[in-house]
């Protein structure tokens, strides 16, 4: 009996780590935030594990302050994506009809618009651009292809015959809708949640790199900006520019580790249930 | 005194396609029939005559194009979800496939107490979810309420959903060919059960079917369908002792009957199924 | 000479449970021209059965053992381009839902040309779009379906196309494989009356598979019925239509409600078909038997071939009448 997979498992200790990094890190990080004493553009070192910056910034705890940011963004956002995607994808698939249709057409529109060019124009018309604005900005802005996702896999499930036994037995919509197909659709939320969190963290590192982020906080995001807009490839800085990328690389990689185990787990729990479909 | 259903002058037409290329298939034309309390009447007919449509109009799960449904004299409503649950605690449906009517990721357990919630069952639910499932022949009901759907036979799967619109306590079933789809000796057992469900509950029983035979077992008046209408009513000896309509005399000419004497095969028949409506 | 004779087939089957042997030692024969039915519910092996005297067994199902001698030829040794040669020339199969496979996209006369040509390239165009027209006439099909789609004909006329194609190269047996399942009861009677009026002509032999008993017994010679992998009664009609003498047989011709005679409640058969991976000890239907006697569980029953047919039941001992 395989109660443990390894991609579960090497996910569960990436995300674990960085969660904890994110909880705790800024407690236990060598320096605090915005300790600007030390030289500039020093290697990376024993008393700096990742050298500093350009304003004389230990990238080493900069790295560790950003997690918990990048992570809460990624995750909330991600979050949000993932309730409103199910939300109008499910609605939509089990609702047929003009309704329905006109509203995937408007899904459809939006979906042509480059989305990082949507997050830009929303984010200018917010009056502050803090990390929950941040949030809100992917947040609403990302459900488009899950709701489309979702809603193909509604449109399927709602032909079979399940649906129709438990209208047979008085069930409303809304009960079917969340007690007999949303369980189902499971696996493919789980895809999504996997695949709009991973891109909420780098929604958030372009947005932060394109200088619309909140510039008083710290994340993966603004960590690379502020290396760019520092010139740092020029002065060879390795230390600050590569690992802002390797760490948002990590929790991606982690993240659909661990919800690619999730998955297997699940499919094996459930045996040959969906064998003969 | 009227009956207790009464289907009067119901029709279903099926349009299919978007704007100019827009089809109708008349799948049920202006059926009409009655119904006691106690009684069962088989629907009998081959594929394309409607009557699975219109099984599923009298349980409501496809709106009539026109006509009325009535029971006991008033006209059946399920516009509010109020009246779709009163509705349903009046006729509930068996189906043909029943893998497909269960949800592959619910357990015995949940499929039946779904039901009982819903119909605000006030008792001890998981009790008489047992109770329901050692009613229709699977005991230990104990280990049946942890399976799947993947993990039971065809006719035991075919007996949780009959303990499942047993749960609802409903004055009547309608059956779609619910062992079409079962090995005969499977299927005759099921059949058995429903009859002494009937009896136990005085249930009204509505048996949709192919098969003359199985519906001269099953009920005590049969209509005969062809092509959405109604060809042939009747008790149901009669009908098979001396039918009228050449349809019906058709069918049971073709019908293969073992105790029946006969020395050779019957010359080909001239009709055949009709082609596909054109697409 | 029989045309067909099975002896003592085994076709077993690799599973992620284990091996387990759908058609355990199963023994028939088919004379020229004979009308043999094989009967029995899901998991009998009678499928398997027709598959392997085809020789269309999907891996991880394999022949492990017994022989099919056909025409005097032994079908096992041969190598399957030697097989090729003999399939559809000699014994045609019509499988379940043929008429679905039919190709889609060619039109039914292509279909048909293509299957003469390929088994007599001597013909010309010319020829074999005559003799595919001939063909469809046998079966009661006007020559202009020759042009149509098999999505333009509906179930009946599609399976009888599917006859036709079999009967072409005038075989001397054709497996028909569950052909009127999914057709309702006034067409299936149409197609099985016209293989009876075929086979009177031609001469060929059917070797007919369903679970439809009563169906068989219409128009069969014999019937062949066959229980979790075995064979345990073989029968004529008439000794079937007195009630057959496996108790398995009794209690499936006790599963068909009838048209005629008194309305009783019919009993059936108690109980579910065994696991083949692991059968259980003695006779394979001993548990749900009602006639069982001791040695049922323990001893499997022994193979009696006697006037009367083949029978497989301890109830009707070696040399001795049934109790």
């Amino acid at each position: 009996m395989k109660k443990w997979n390894a991609k579960l498992a090497a996910g569960l200790a990436i995300i674990a780590v960085m969660a904890f990094v994110a909880l705790f890190g800024p407690y236990a990080a060598p320096y605090k935030m915005n300790d600007i004493r030390f030289e500039p553009w020093l290697h990376p070192s024993f008393r700096h594990l990742l050298g500093t910056d350009s304003y004389g910034q230990d990238v080493f705890s900069q790295l560790i302050y950003g997690t918990r940011t990048s992570f809460l963004v990624g995750l909330l956002a991600g979050l949000m994506t993932t309730v409103i995607g199910v939300a109008v994808g499910l609605t939509a698939g089990f609702y047929r009809g003009w309704a329905s249709d006109g509203l995937m057409f408007i899904v459809d529109l939006l979906l042509i618009l480059p989305l990082l060019a949507l997050m830009i124009i929303m984010a200018a018309f917010l009056p502050q651009m803090g990390v929950a604005n941040i949030i809100l900005v992917i947040g609403l802005l990302s459900w488009l292809h899950m709701a489309r996702s979702i809603r193909s896999q509604t449109l399927s499930e709602r032909q079979r015959g399940y649906v129709e036994a438990a209208k047979g037995i008085g069930m409303s919509n809304l009960s079917i809708m969340v007690k007999e197909i949303l369980p189902n659709l499971f696996p493919i939320i789980l895809a999504n949640l996997v695949s709009v969190t991973t891109q909420a963290v780098l929604a958030e590192a372009g947005l932060s790199f394109l200088g619309i982020g909140d510039p008083k906080s710290v994340s993966w995001g603004t960590i690379l900006s502020l290396a760019f807009t520092n010139n740092a490839i020029m002065f060879d800085a390795w230390w600050w520019i590569i690992p802002p990328g390797i760490a948002m690389a990590l929790f991606c990689f982690g993240f659909i580790l661990l919800g690619n185990g999730v998955l297997e787990q699940y499919r094996f729990k459930r045996g040959a249930s969906r064998q003969f479909t | 005194m009227s009956a207790w259903l009464e289907v009067h002058r119901v029709s279903k037409t099926f349009a299919s396609g978007v704007l100019f290329r827009r089809s109708r298939h008349e799948a049920v034309r202006d059926v009409s029939f009655a119904l006691q309390s106690g009684e069962a009447l088989a629907i009998v007919g081959q594929s394309g005559s409607g009557k699975s449509t219109l099984a599923r109009m009298i349980v409501g799960l496809i709106e009539p194009t026109s006509g009325e449904i009535m029971l006991r004299g008033q006209p059946v409503r399920r516009r509010t979800a109020k009246e779709r649950l009163d509705a349903a605690k009046r006729l509930q449906m068996i189906f043909q496939d029943p893998f497909e009517a269960m949800n592959p990721n619910q357990q015995v357990g949940t499929l039946i107490a779904r039901p009982l919630q819903l119909h605000g069952y006030e008792g001890d639910v998981r009790q008489r979810a047992l109770e329901l499932l050692r009613k229709v022949g699977l005991t230990p009901a104990e280990d049946f309420v942890s399976k799947f759907p993947h993990q039971l036979s065809g006719g035991q799967r075919q007996r949780v959903m009959i303990a499942r619109a047993l749960a609802v306590e409903p004055e009547a079933i309608v059956a779609d060919e619910p062992t079409s789809m079962l090995d005969v000796s499977i299927g005759i057992d099921i059949m058995n059960l429903l009859l002494d469900l009937k009896d136990e509950f005085n249930l009204s029983l509505i048996w949709i079917t192919h098969n003359l035979a199985s519906a001269r077992y099953m009920a005590d008046r049969i209509m005969v369908m062809k092509d959405g209408s109604v060809v042939e009513t009747g008790d149901v000896e009669e009908v098979i002792g001396r039918p009228r309509h050449p349809y019906t005399k058709q069918l049971l000419l073709a019908s293969p009957d073992p105790r029946r004497e006969r020395a050779e095969p019957q010359a080909a028949s001239a009709a055949d199924s009709p082609a596909p409506p054109a697409r | 000479m029989a045309l067909l004779e099975v002896s003592d087939l085994q076709v077993q089957y690799e599973t992620v449970r284990g091996p387990f042997k759908a058609v355990d030692g199963v023994s028939f024969s088919i004379r020229r021209g004979e009308l043999f039915g094989l009967v029995g519910e899901s998991g009998c092996g009678k499928s398997t059965t027709a598959y392997a005297l085809s020789r269309l067994l999907k891996p991880p199902a394999k022949v492990t053992g017994g022989s099919i001698a056909f025409d005097g030829r032994e079908l096992t040794a041969l190598s399957d381009a030697e097989f090729d040669r003999i399939r559809w020339s000699r014994i045609p199969i019509v499988l379940q839902n043929a008429m679905s496979n039919l190709n889609p996209v060619m039109r039914i006369g292509a279909q048909l040309i293509d299957v003469l040509q390929a088994h007599r390239p001597k013909l010309t165009k010319a020829q074999a779009v005559a003799e595919a027209a001939r063909a469809l006439e046998l079966v009661d099909l006007p020559k202009e379906k020759l042009h149509r789609y098999p999505h333009e004909l509906s179930g009946g006329m599609r399976q009888r196309v599917v006859i036709a194609m079999a009967l072409l190269l005038k075989p001397d047996l054709i497996i028909m494989d569950e052909p009127t399942t999914a057709l309702d009861v006034i067409t299936q009677q149409g197609i099985v009356s016209k293989i009876v009026e075929l086979k009177r002509e031609f001469g060929f032999a059917v070797l007919f598979i369903t679970h439809d008993l009563p169906l068989l017994l219409e128009f069969c010679d014999r019937v062949g019925v066959m229980y979790a992998g075995k064979m345990v009664e073989i029968s004529s009609r008439e000794e079937l239509l007195k009630g057959g003498r496996h108790p398995y047989t009794q209690g499936l011709l006790q599963s068909f409600p009838s048209l005629h005679g008194p309305k009783v409640r019919l009993k059936g058969i108690p109980g579910l078909p065994p696991d083949l991976i692991s059968p259980p000890q003695g006779c394979r239907f001993q548990p749900r038997c009602g006639q069982a006697r001791p040695e049922c569980g323990v001893a499997s029953p022994g193979e009696r071939f006697d006037e009367k047919g083949f029978v497989s039941c301890h109830l009707y001992g070696q040399g001795g009448a049934a109790s």
